[in-house]
């Protein structure tokens, strides 16, 4: 069939176009790069103006384009590490590890933060990423990503869990190799 | 058990800084505040813990990105296609269901079920079609083969340009593709068929080390995105494959 993309009033494109910042900086806050995140950022703007007719409450614009980002960016990560199952996809730990010269910069507080984010499962980097940088609520983090409420609950708990270990491992060990970190960084199943 | 209550209390700690409370418990827990000093703390240290995260990326690269890389390949096509999609978003995209158009345009000649063919605005040719593909899925890859031939059994004057980007690439990597035989051969059997590699992919791989060698019949874009909207704001008509 073919289909323009149709029915946008220019208020709600402009909203859309609007938040392209937004998507920008979480895709980047859940991949790390980038190039990939303005990619990704990029296509969900795409995505979403295609498919305006589709959003219902416009109220929800923020929570229904961050739910297009999330699928473009869980379509990246199956054409990338050939997952099939989205609970592997919400478990792995993905090499997303800075360039040796970012991990050099990581001494930096920022980087820091970030490094240790990287460093979380998928599914709980977008839900600490979602509630903390997007200031969304659960039930719309659960909307977002297709999961129950208690899910994006325990998905938190256990992300913030990491980082407070995360944190206080570094301050103990502040002068360990960085190479340390990498290995932490590496992708488990 | 122990354990099972500390999870208790980590979930009502979250609930309570993030603001998920119900109004009865939320003034329960900021009464708790002022006698527990433990609860005060952790209360404390989550805010802090928030405020780390959010504050990580309050300021992010600037997009090296599009628009860096669009005039780093200095294209006037790439500054057409970034005006254009800056126009065409931010001007208005027809506004219009196009099946609302009537029967003459509710149907891509030659296309399967399954896709779904988009277009910019009503002034389309419906003989020029843009096939993109971003997986590197075998499958996927020998697909959209099939859907060029398919089209071009159907319309046989049509242009056809095959877009790909990301794992899509592969269709076109020398050394990688499993049709490279089939590629060329459509290549010389239709005049009409192209074959566009995405200019950012094979910088990005490039830049990740691996040697990108593209079959011959390849041209190579600045990017997948900027040749799709240059071409849909030409008229040409997306399929997804």
């Amino acid at each position: 069939m073919l289909k323009l993309f149709s029915l946008l009033n220019l208020p709600l494109r402009r909203r859309i176009e609007a938040l392209r910042p937004r998507l920008y900086r979480l895709a980047y806050s859940w991949c790390h790069d980038a190039a990939l995140a303005d990619d990704l950022a990029q296509e969900a703007l795409i995505k979403a103006l295609a498919r305006g007719e589709q959003l219902r409450d416009q109220q929800a614009l923020n929570g229904w384009l961050f739910s297009i980002l999330n699928n473009c960016w869980r379509d990246h990560l199956r054409a990338r590490r050939e997952f099939t199952d989205v609970d592997d996809l919400d478990d792995a730990i993905v090499d997303d590890a800075p360039s040796p010269e970012q991990r050099y910069a990581s001494r930096q507080t920022i980087q820091r933060v970030r490094l240790a984010i990287a460093a979380l499962p998928l599914g709980q980097r977008q839900v600490v990423t979602l509630v903390d940088i997007e200031e969304c609520g659960y039930a719309e983090v659960a909307a977002i990503l297709g999961v129950p409420v208690g899910t994006v609950m325990s998905r938190l708990a256990r992300a913030r869990q990491a980082l407070r270990q995360h944190f206080m491992t570094e301050r103990t060990q502040d002068e360990q190799p960085l190479a340390a970190n990498r290995a932490a960084l590496r992708r488990v199943k | 058990m122990k354990q099972t209550e500390e999870s208790l209390s980590r979930l009502y700690l979250d609930a309570f800084v993030d603001g998920e409370l119900a109004a009865g418990e939320r003034a329960q827990a900021l009464a708790r505040l002022e006698t527990d000093a433990t609860f005060k703390a952790e209360a404390c240290e989550l805010r802090t813990l928030k405020e780390r995260v959010k504050g990580a990326y309050a300021e992010i690269p600037v997009l090296p990105a599009r628009a860096h890389r669009r005039f780093r390949f200095g294209a006037a096509q790439a500054l057409a296609a970034g005006v254009l999609l800056v126009v065409g978003i931010g001007t208005g995209w027809l506004v219009r269901d196009f099946g609302a158009a009537g029967p003459t345009f509710d149907r891509l000649a030659g296309l399967p079920a399954g896709y779904q063919a988009i277009a910019l605005s009503e002034a389309i040719d419906r003989d020029k079609i843009i096939l993109h593909l971003d997986s590197g899925e075998s499958g996927r890859l020998s697909k959209v083969l099939d859907l060029a031939d398919k089209l071009l059994a159907q319309q046989p004057g049509a242009r056809i340009e095959v877009v790909v980007n990301s794992y899509g690439l592969n269709l076109l990597r020398a050394d990688v593709t499993p049709l490279a035989g089939r590629i060329e051969g459509m290549a010389r059997r239709y005049a009409n068929l192209s074959f566009v590699a995405c200019g950012q992919t094979v910088a990005r791989l490039k830049r990740d080390g691996v040697k990108v060698e593209l079959l011959p019949v390849a041209h190579t874009a600045t990017s997948a995105i900027n040749e799709i909207m240059t071409r849909m704001g030409q008229g040409w008509v997306y399929v997804k494959v």
